[in-house]
Parts: C-alpha cells; structure tokens; sequence
C-alpha cells in the first residue's frame, strides 16, 4: 500500500454483470500505468435504497487516497443523482461524473458510452451470425417489462399481428438470437432513455428502431439516421404505435438506407458499444493524471 | 505479443545528438523492441550503439533531397522544411516480412513509460474493434476543413490552407479524399503493416510533386499528407484522445526539445 495513491471502488464482477465487468477490464487496464492501483469492494451490499448513493453497484469510483480527489464513472439510470447532496457524494472532491445517461441535459457529466446488461449476452452477439439477409422476421417486437407506455401500447390488441409487445422471460440465448432474427429491432423508453436493449440490437447488426435521444449522449455521437432510425413521441399509445408502424413500413422500402444504419451501428457497438469498446472510450477520456 | 518498430527521421547531427540518441536510448531500455531509424548520420548513432541489432539504419544524404523548399516564390527568400521527407521512414519497414506494429514519432519526443501488457492489450483489442491507424485528432476530416475553408473570403483560413494550393486542389479537386482523417502527425501508430506499402507509396507521390513544384505554400502540418495515404492505403483511423497515456505518458510531445533552431543546412 505504500506507492499506492489511486484506488479503484466497485463492486467485485463476479456476477457477470455488464458495468463491474467494464470496471474490472478498465482496472486491468490501468493497473500497470499509474503506479500501485488497487481494487477495492466498494461495499455495495450496504447501499441505502439509493443506487445514486455512492456505495451503489452501478459506479466506479477512482480515488487519490492521499487528496481525496476522484472521478467517477456511473451506468446508474438516473446518473444526474450523483450531484445530489443527499447521496453522499463529496462533491467539491469530484473532478469528473462520466456516463452516457443524462450526458446531454447535465454539463457536469462528461459523456462516455453504454453497454449491454451482462457478459452472457455479450457472448451471444459475438457467437451469432449477423448476416443481414438471414434476418427473417420483418415484423417489430418488443419484448421488456411492460409499464407506462410499453404496457399501453402492448394493450392494443388490433394491432397484434404486425408488432408483438410481451413481457415473457427468456434465457439469454434466446434472447439474443430472436433479437438477431428481426431486421428491425424495436426500442421504447423505459425508466432512462438509453437502455441495454439498444445497445443490444445494435449489437446484432439490425436496425435500431427507438425514439430520438434527447438527454443521453456518448463520447462517439450515436446519431438518428446514421446509427439508428428515430421516431417521433406521441404520448396517445394509438398514434405513437401509428408512427411506429409507418416508420417500420417506410424503411421496409428501402433495403439500402436499412443495411448502412444497420452496419454503421454494428461499427458503433464493436467500438463503443461491447466491453472492450467502453473500456476504450474510457481510457481516452478518463484523463487520471489529474488525480496525481 | 507483436514486435513494435519505433520509426523517426533524424536530420543533421544537432539533432541526432541532442534528441534522437535519447530516443533511441529510451525504446532500448524501456522496451524489447527495435528502433528503425532515417538518417544522415548513421556513424554517430553506430558510435553510441555498436552493433546492436535493435537497431536498423536507413541511410540518406541531404544531397538527394531538397531539404528546404521556396515558398511564395521560386527564388525564396522564405523556405520551408520539407517534412515530406518524413515518407522515407516506412522505406525500410517495407521488407520487414513479419507482422509488426509501428510507432512514428517526432525524433524530439521521449519515451517516458512503457509497460508491455498493457500496450498490446491496448493495440490488439483497437485492432479487433476494426481499427488499424491510431493518432490525435483523427476524427478531424478532410471534408471538415473543406467546408470550414470555402465558407470564408479568406485564401489562408484554417491550418491545412497551403495544401489545397501545393497539391493543385484549386483547380483540380479530389474529392476521394474527402473522408481522410488530418492527424496531429508527432506519433502515429500503424497497426497493420501489410498496407504500409500502399502508405508509403502514397507519401511519396505527394513528396515528388512538391518537390517538383517551383514553390510552394509551405509544407507543415503533413498530418494532411499522411492522412490522405492512410486513406488509399484503406486505413481505419482510431483518434487518441490528447489525455490518452500513451500521448500523455508514453511518447511524450518535445520530451527532449533543448531549443535548437530549426536546422538550416
């Protein structure tokens, strides 16, 4: 412990979970190139109903020991919590918040990237066979816990033999493989903005199909027409799902502008998107001389 | 683990000895890897280094090129460096036959740290995300400036202005070379050395038309030469970001600058 100055706090990644396993690769990264860098257990077991609180699982904190300076990186669904004094953060200490949600609407956060939920998934897309033209199914799905407006639009039964919206388990595998099986693939917020689900379809090579991003921003720009085709929101489930349909039939038409979004948001997720992509857009931001 | 070619050009002896010896010395004690070196004073490197084979020497003489080129006219006053010259780096990397990474930099840069899993974890897994051309300000493209530059009343806007004048762009565009990435040339990193013969090829092609030019506009900033060959050789640019540790950390920019005056014989 003597030569050491920076400690990196996280949860240990053995549960396969996408960001400690992030975490534990940016470790490994790094552990060579700042002197003695130790990973600590940030005793996420005791966080306090909060996951903003800065025990919680979804952060990594990087802490000078001898200052108290640190950065943290942060996959928390409501990163912006992390300025808010009630979740004991230090914040006259903190000389960086880096995450993708809210990165757009907080100037405090510097944005970063997005990955998928767990390393089993991961494997997944890299095991599957993303050729375009063997994606079969060019109806939508939507497969996710249904509330607020998933769970309204999933109500409209006239609509059920074009668009499939369900909340049924599956395992991973299958998971991953139907998602590949669709052209297009179906995404609606959830409790954030950017979900694991996009980075996932992205993943697959087929098109993503979501509304614009407004609040979450990424250090590579994730583009509407160029990554992912965006619709409109409607807060009326029946002309939000008519927009949803009428964007789906019109890029059905057109089977080049499908494969450029779709290979341009393969391209992103295998450099910003994947474990390794995160860890490298992290190691060119992080900047952690300024913690020396 | 692949071997590393650090490459620099080093001309006159000021700067061999003031910079690049210290170079050299650093990527022969910090690293296993070989240092292939450009230069017209291949006698005082051996003299440092005496038969050490990490150490390849290309030879050439200030009498086969034109060190200096006019600018604004054929009979000067002004000139420039001619920093085309640097194409002659890759000559020797071409009959390299095995797989190699390399490292160009500024013969003035140091070598401040070096941890060798690090750095090829670091190589190999941009080199499977599908990226083989590493340096700052990649993502800046030819096309960006081209836009910036044509959208003011000002022949000299932006850093890459002479080159639409020394390359005849005014009057013949080329827009295949729109998406080439303008590097900050003082380290560039090539992970793949099978295109480096396209590179090469390429580099040289804008160094002969220069210097065939009775002036020219000045040549700095050949980060635009040296990204248009990344492009023809089919490249995939990675941008460092500038707080990346191997710019930050590793190759350090003016690590061993003492204030030579930039050399004028």
């Amino acid at each position: 412990m003597s030569n050491t100055k920076l400690v990196f706090y996280a949860q240990p990644s053995f549960s396969g979970w996408m960001p400690t396993a992030i975490f534990q690769s940016l470790y490994d990264h790094y552990k060579f190139i700042y002197g003695d860098i130790i990973y600590l257990d940030n005793n996420s077991i005791s966080y306090n109903n909060n996951y903003g609180h800065n025990t919680g699982p979804h952060h990594l904190i990087v802490k000078n020991i001898e200052t108290q300076k640190y950065k943290v990186i942060t996959y928390w669904d409501r990163a912006y919590e992390l300025l808010d004094d009630k979740c004991d953060w230090d914040n006259k200490q903190c000389l960086g918040i880096y995450s993708s949600v809210n990165a757009k609407s907080h100037k405090d956060i510097t944005p970063a990237s997005y990955s998928t939920y767990n390393t089993n998934i991961e494997t997944a897309i890299s095991n599957c066979d993303k050729y375009f033209f063997n994606k079969i199914n060019k109806t939508l799905l939507f497969r996710g816990y249904l509330h607020g407006s998933r769970y309204l639009i999933g109500n409209l039964n006239q609509y059920k033999n074009i668009i499939t919206i369900e909340d049924k388990r599956i395992t991973y595998e299958e998971y991953v493989n139907e998602l590949n099986s669709y052209l297009i693939g179906l995404s609606l917020n959830g409790s954030a903005e950017i979900c694991n689900r996009d980075i996932e379809i992205l993943g697959v090579g087929s098109v993503l199909l979501r509304p614009e991003l407004k609040t979450s921003d990424f250090h590579n720009p994730l583009l509407a027409g160029v990554h992912y085709v965006s619709f409109e929101v409607d807060n009326d489930p029946k002309k939000q799902l008519e927009i949803i349909l009428e964007t789906h039939n019109r890029l059905l038409k057109d089977v080049d502008y499908m494969m450029y979004v779709a290979q341009n948001g393969l391209n992103w997720y295998n450099s910003n998107g994947s474990k390794n992509g995160n860890v490298l857009v992290l190691s060119n931001i992080l900047n952690l001389e300024e913690l020396l | 683990m692949k071997p590393i070619y650090f490459t620099t050009l080093s001309l006159g002896e000021n700067y061999t000895r003031d910079y690049t010896i210290k170079l050299i010395d650093q990527v022969l004690n910090k690293t296993n890897h070989s240092f292939a070196l450009t230069t017209d004073c291949p006698t005082m490197v051996r003299d440092y280094y005496p038969n050490n084979d990490r150490i390849l020497i290309d030879t050439i003489s200030k009498k086969d090129f034109k060190i200096r080129l006019p600018i604004g006219s054929p009979e000067g006053p002004a000139t420039d460096f001619n920093f085309n010259i640097r194409y002659r780096c890759i000559e020797q990397l071409l009959s390299i036959e095995k797989d190699f990474y390399t490292i160009w930099t500024d013969c003035d840069n140091s070598l401040e740290w070096w941890h060798e899993e690090t750095v090829q974890s670091f190589f190999s897994t941009i080199y499977d995300a599908g990226y083989d051309f590493l340096a700052p300000r990649n993502s800046y493209k030819f096309i960006d400036f081209l836009v910036d530059f044509q959208s003011k009343n000002d022949p000299r806007h932006g850093i890459f202005w002479h080159k639409i004048f020394n390359y005849d762009l005014d009057t013949n565009p080329r827009p295949e070379w729109n998406d080439a990435p303008l590097p900050a040339e003082y380290m560039l990193v090539f992970l793949n050395s099978k295109k480096l013969i396209s590179f090469y090829s390429q580099f040289k092609w804008f160094h002969d038309y220069l210097a065939n030019k009775p002036y020219t506009q000045g040549t700095w900033a050949e980060g635009f030469e040296i990204g248009v060959s990344s492009l023809v050789a089919g490249y995939v640019p990675y941008e460092l970001g500038w707080n990346h540790y191997i710019l930050s950390k590793a190759i350090k920019a003016n690590g061993h600058k003492v204030g030579h005056p930039t050399e004028s014989q």
